[in-house]
């Protein structure tokens, strides 16, 4: 206990550093995790076979193979793709992009397919343009489905991007193996680290349960 | 009389199952019409081909003289002339009551705000949903549901009225208030087809009834011929049953 | 079943015409560095006094030790920006091995299996050969003399480093072999009692066995050492003649000045002042 307070004296701007790292990573990861993964979903729901099957492969490709893997994969093999200079928090980062798009392209496939019928139904008798229909019904109700599941996401990706750590991209678990380096304390930066993680996620779930509430009220 | 809709050979398959088979049955303006039968006959079926709701696998729907089937691209203006009330009310629920009826009026018509609030709160007030207007969808009753759903459709200033089942789903106590919005709306000379179990209410709007069983219309007439003097079986086995 | 191997197959064939696309080299690597004006050189910064890291500081000169001062020198030698790469000790190797960075400077000992997916340089360091040996229980320090006195003991070691190929030669029983990811991390485990020893890099298990009650390192036991094979090493990517002899005259000269020795216990002491 006497250790971890010195250790965090210390050391605490690493940490926080590191939760910063972890917050932005998540964020930046989701956000754009989330327009890929309307892309997909929008191909995914179309009545074109090859745009289905294709987004198809892509989501089970994905879902199929674990993180780790693709981390490994699109930090190798990227950037001979592209022949481009990526550093290698760029290639993390779009690796996790492109791993929660296809996590989010179900959810907001489950969100839009949870709009009833009737209410599509009823927008087309009135003669509503797709567009509209879309707009102004459909998505502001699928919108209520989909922002709690995208904010649990969002909680998953912060404790995900620990396994970036592997490739120093300045997270909260980057964090602790360099605070682990330069002590040569191993249990106490685990602990500090992990009652961060705690906290953080706890309050995030907090929040994403309140705003669930509210989202039920105005239905 | 004017034809307004026509329909033509009209069939339409779920998988194996033919709910219609083949349909020929003209709809004339200001016409009351009554679809009865029993469950699964393809009732529903027929009324939401009416505007393209469903997609007939064969046959033509005619409006006003041209073929819809044949201008899908045109099937919302179509549509925009056609209100349609459901069985489960179908409002939005994300739109307060005004917004629900005034929503496709701006939006398709392009009728400026002003008008479609004043032209909506008109239309609450011919059903007695004035003070509801800025509630939303969930804290009206299933009466109070339906009779939003059937202005609404009424804002677009439809030519003819489609109902599937408007009573179905409400509890009993609420089904007269819906009937009546209906009455006074068939006795201003709208057009109505109107799906329904309620067999004296039928009898009583109705200026033609037809019985459907089994994909085809078996029987049709005025009520006091289908009602007091049934001829085809079925309509008499039906009728035996639910009066 | 046919289908499925078939499918399997074909995305298999994709992805690796995906991995071996647009390696155009024309010029061999030390050209290249020349021309694009910096190096990258990765490594692990979780193995003190060869390469740690110094929160305290910021950005890129967060990272010090003596194989960071050789980096140094070996780019303003090439008249090239130096850019450090931190990784893990695996993704080290395979950044090596794939030819995604230009030298690996990360505390390399030699293995065989190592110098068939890389090249590597003459030896650096030599120590004060205080050589591989284990870190143990403070109860157990007299415990282990001889590989036979392991047959009990679960045995932890960093997957792919030098201490593992001492294991693999010179323990033939143990109860059980693990490995970790990170050396730190087998440390931790000796002292949560999850492994009995950890092979480690003798000064290395010393700094850590200083931070930590109950750890110490084994009195009497120390892998054996083949002479042809010693000291710690560059990493380069097979193949590349050029930059490897460049790299071994930097070395070369370095050892003549003692400058690594100097390093060495410099940022032992550096080290020893980040704990707490």
């Amino acid at each position: 206990m006497e250790k971890i307070i010195k250790i965090w004296v210390k050391y605490y701007y690493v940490f926080l550093n590191g939760l910063w790292g972890t917050l932005w990573m998540a964020g930046v990861t989701v956000m754009c995790g989330t327009v890929l993964g309307m892309v997909i979903a929008f191909l995914r729901m179309s009545r074109f076979a090859p745009a289905k099957m294709l987004s198809s492969c892509y989501i089970e490709l994905l879902r199929g193979t674990p993180v780790l893997l693709q981390l490994y994969f699109f930090w190798l093999v990227l950037p001979k793709i592209i022949n481009m200079d990526f550093s290698d928090t760029a290639c993390v980062v779009i690796a996790l992009i492109i791993n929660s798009s296809a996590y989010i392209s179900e959810i907001i496939r489950a969100g839009i397919s949870a709009v009833d019928t009737g209410q599509w139904e009823a927008a087309k008798s009135l003669g509503l343009s797709s567009f509209n229909m879309l707009r102004k019904i459909i998505v502001p109700q699928a919108v209520k489905n989909i922002l709690p599941a995208l904010c649990n996401q969002f909680i998953a990706m912060v404790k995900e991007t620990s396994l970036a750590s592997i490739f120093f991209v300045g997270e909260l678990t980057t964090s602790y193996k360099s605070v682990q380096s330069m002590t040569y304390l191993a249990l106490q930066p685990l602990i500090i680290s992990g009652v961060i993680y705690f906290v953080v996620t706890f309050i995030l779930s907090r929040v994403v349960s309140l705003v669930e509430r509210r989202l039920t009220v105005s239905d | 009389m004017t034809e307004i809709i026509r329909t033509q050979g009209l069939c339409k398959n779920f998988g194996e199952l033919k709910v219609l088979k083949g349909i020929d049955q003209s709809i004339y303006r200001g016409e009351v019409v009554s679809v009865i039968g029993p469950s699964g006959g393809g009732k529903s079926t027929f009324l939401r081909c009416l505007n393209l709701l469903e997609i007939p696998d064969e046959g033509k729907v005619f409006f006003d003289g041209e073929d819809m089937t044949l201008r899908k691209k045109y099937i919302n203006r179509f549509r925009q002339r056609i209100g349609m009330v459901f069985q489960n009310f179908n409002v939005f629920s994300n739109l307060t009551v005004l917004e629900n009826i005034t929503l496709a009026p701006m939006l398709e018509k392009k009728i400026p705000e002003a008008r479609a609030k004043e032209e909506a709160h008109a239309l609450l007030k011919r059903v007695g949903l004035s003070e509801k207007a800025e509630e939303y969808p969930r804290k009206l009753s299933g009466g109070q549901k339906q009779r939003l759903a059937i202005v609404r459709a009424l804002a677009m200033a439809p030519e003819a009225m489609l109902f599937d089942e408007p009573t179905s789903a409400l509890d009993p106590e609420m089904v007269g208030e819906v009937l009546e919005v209906i009455r006074e709306l068939a006795q201003s000379g709208m057009t109505i087809v109107i799906v329904t179990h309620e067999m004296g209410f039928a009898r009583e709007i109705s200026d033609r009834v037809l019985f459907m069983d089994n994909g085809v219309i078996t029987e049709e007439g005025s009520p006091n011929e289908m009602f007091t003097y049934p001829r085809d079986p079925r309509t008499i086995e039906f009728l035996s049953k639910v009066l | 079943m046919k289908k499925l191997i078939l499918l399997l197959t074909a995305v298999l064939l994709t992805l690796s015409l995906a991995a071996c696309g647009g390696q155009t080299e024309e010029k061999n690597r030390l050209e290249q560095i020349k021309q694009r004006g910096y190096i990258e050189v990765v490594m692990e910064p979780y193995f003190a006094p060869y390469e740690f890291i110094d929160a305290s500081k910021s950005a890129d000169e967060q990272y010090v030790g003596v194989d960071v001062e050789i980096a140094k020198v070996i780019a303003e030698k090439l008249g090239v920006e130096l850019r450090i790469i931190p990784l893990e000790f695996g993704a080290v190797l395979a950044g090596i091995s794939e030819g995604k960075y230009d030298l690996a400077i990360s505390a390399l000992a030699y293995t065989p299996a190592r110098a068939e997916s890389m090249n590597m340089s003459e030896g650096y360091y030599f120590g004060e050969n205080e050589g591989y040996g284990l870190l143990v229980r403070e109860a157990d320090k007299d415990k282990y003399k001889t590989a036979d006195d392991l047959k009990d003991a679960v045995v932890v070691m960093q997957s792919g480093s030098i201490q593992e190929l001492f294991v693999t030669e010179q323990i033939p029983v143990a109860k059980e072999f693990k490995r970790v990811s990170a050396t730190t991390d087998g440390f931790l485990m000796v002292s949560e009692g999850k492994a009995d020893v950890c092979a480690c890099a003798i000064a290395n298990g010393r700094l850590y066995a200083q931070a930590n009650e109950g750890l110490a390192i084994a009195n009497d036991f120390t892998f054996y050492f083949d002479e042809t094979t010693q000291g710690t090493r560059i990493g380069i990517p097979l193949g590349e003649t050029e930059l490897t002899e460049f790299v071994n005259t930097v070395i070369a000269e370095l050892r003549e000045r003692g400058d690594i020795d100097k390093w060495y216990e410099e940022y032992e002491d550096y080290a020893a002042s980040l704990g707490i």
